[in-house]
């Protein structure tokens, strides 16, 4: 069995928390802010879903709201399927490092993406930190599906202030 | 027209990003086929439960205490003497335990609506198929760490691992046995060296207790060494004629080639794994349950739920009787 290799697999929504569940058909995408399912997306003041960033940290000066559900071209505004991120919302990823163990329960990091997958990893840091692991691969599937040693999947929720900002400000 | 592609390894299509089946994610999956889309879930082997035994269990926990038999060997006595008396002492005892598994699918109404393609079919087989997959990993993750050489799932009642060296017995004036082979190559010699290890087991009591090995569980890689090994009539890389002792006493019919197994690692089954001699069992307490509903979770009456419960733990007692084994030397 082969590792699973850094950056491989997107977060996910896993357990959706309390409250609503989905939002769709109420945001329009931006012309010109072309995004994939499973990227993060804030409320822009104007009233559209927008990318954020590919650092997200607790310097964003936007609050986090939405990952998107379907890809949007950025050609014409049309209504996109999100699902709306609580504080409750657990998300599944992977972080940066090949290994997780129980001990990273409760810790705190930042989200990257990985520029040729386009997908968000969280990295394991106390400076700025936006998210915090819940849960960790050797606790919820300990039975090692791949090589040993390379959990490396977690549970991880955003920390409150990153999704209780102001809004965004329209960029356009 | 390009008569010359150049393989190019395309990057997977994430999971949906959402926890429920969203018509968005029925879209998708229509963007990657036209009338007809396939999904792609080939039936796999499910080897891991040949060797296990099972149980039904109505708690979730327990303790299994054993108890050894009358040690030791008749002492002179004369008639006339006073009577010297034994005892039965205690056994080695272990916990076993059973984790609870859930999982859920959740399918919005509209993706079901205008699913012409069997998207959203077939969750309630993939949920199950996963509690299969699970069992089949648990007990692969047994057998891959088996030797503890990066701890172990398990340990045996006597407190060691599944396989290992200086394991103590119950009775204190034992001396300490050992299931574990050297690590070598799989040849005549590793071979011959487990036969005779087997035949040479004590008891709990340190009496010489011998077993034969029934079966021998190798892991893919070595199932071209073994043939070769086992229908070779003379010694393999050898000038003489000396007749190959492997394959005169083994037999390729009672090799089990265990796929999953992917640590560099042999096993020998000294019973029939289905028999009660070999204590490493699955306890259930609860076969996999799918319930099914609209508004079963989510509470939303337009999200069809399904979730499966299971509850079962794999435990091991003891493994005298059972299974020996150890690293090999790789040949593939």
């Amino acid at each position: 069995m082969a590792n699973r290799t850094d950056y491989q697999v997107q977060i996910r929504v896993a357990k959706p928390g309390a409250g609503d569940v989905l939002t769709k058909d109420v945001y329009k995408g931006r012309v010109g802010d072309d995004f994939n399912a499973g990227d993060l997306l804030t409320l822009e003041q104007g009233g559209f879903a927008e990318t954020v960033a590919t650092t997200i940290d607790s310097d964003l000066a936007i609050p986090i709201r939405f990952i998107a559900l379907e890809d949007f071209d950025g050609v014409t505004s049309v209504n996109v399927g999100v699902q709306s991120i609580t504080a409750d919302t657990k998300f599944l990823g992977q972080v940066s490092t090949s290994t997780v163990t129980v001990a990273d329960i409760g810790k705190r990091g930042t989200l990257a993406q990985d520029v040729t997958t386009g997908n968000y990893h969280v990295v394991i840091t106390d400076t700025n930190p936006v998210v915090e692991i819940v849960d960790v691969e050797p606790n919820f599937s300990p039975e090692g599906r791949y090589a040993t040693g390379n959990y490396n999947l977690v549970l991880f929720k955003f920390l409150p202030a990153a999704l209780e900002k102001a809004p965004a400000t329209s960029s356009t | 027209m390009n008569w010359t592609f150049t393989a190019a390894g395309k990057a997977a299509p994430q999971n949906s990003s959402s926890h429920l089946t969203t018509e968005e994610a029925f879209r998708a999956a229509l963007d990657r086929g036209f009338d007809k889309v396939i999904e792609r879930m080939g039936d796999q082997p499910w080897e891991g439960e040949q060797f296990v035994r099972f149980q039904k269990v109505d708690r979730d926990s327990g303790k299994v205490t054993s108890f050894r038999g009358l040690t030791g060997t008749v002492p002179l006595s004369r008639d006339g003497d006073e009577m010297q008396f034994v005892s039965k002492g205690l056994g080695f005892g272990y916990n076993w335990n059973t984790y609870t598994r859930r999982v859920a699918a959740g399918i919005e109404r509209k993706a079901m609506e205008i699913d012409d393609i069997g998207y959203t079919k077939g969750m309630q087989k993939g949920l199950l198929e996963m509690h299969k997959r699970s069992v089949e990993y648990v007990i692969a993750d047994y057998f891959n760490r088996a030797t503890g050489q990066s701890g172990s799932q398990l340990l045996a009642a006597d407190g060691m691992f599944p396989i290992d060296n200086a394991r103590p017995n119950p009775n204190p004036d034992a001396p300490t046995w050992s299931n574990l082979e050297a690590t070598a190559a799989i040849s005549e010699d590793s071979l011959f060296a487990a036969s005779l290890n087997a035949s040479q087991q004590i008891d709990e009591d340190g009496n010489l207790f011998p077993q034969t090995i029934k079966k021998v569980v190798i892991r893919p890689g070595e199932r071209g060494t073994m043939w070769t090994l086992l229908n070779s009539k003379g010694v393999l890389g050898s000038n003489y004629n000396n007749a190959n002792w492997a394959a005169g006493f083994f037999d390729m019919k009672n090799v089990i080639v265990y796929d999953y197994l992917t640590t560099d690692s042999i096993f020998y089954w000294l019973c029939d794994p289905k028999d009660e001699d070999n204590e490493l069992m699955i306890f259930k307490r609860k076969e996999p349950e799918i319930k099914t509903g609209w508004g079963l979770l989510a509470s939303n009456p337009d999200v069809l739920g399904m979730r499966l419960r299971a509850d079962w733990g794999l435990n091991l007692g003891d493994v005298r009787r059972s299974i020996r084994g150890g690293l090999v030397t790789p040949t593939t």
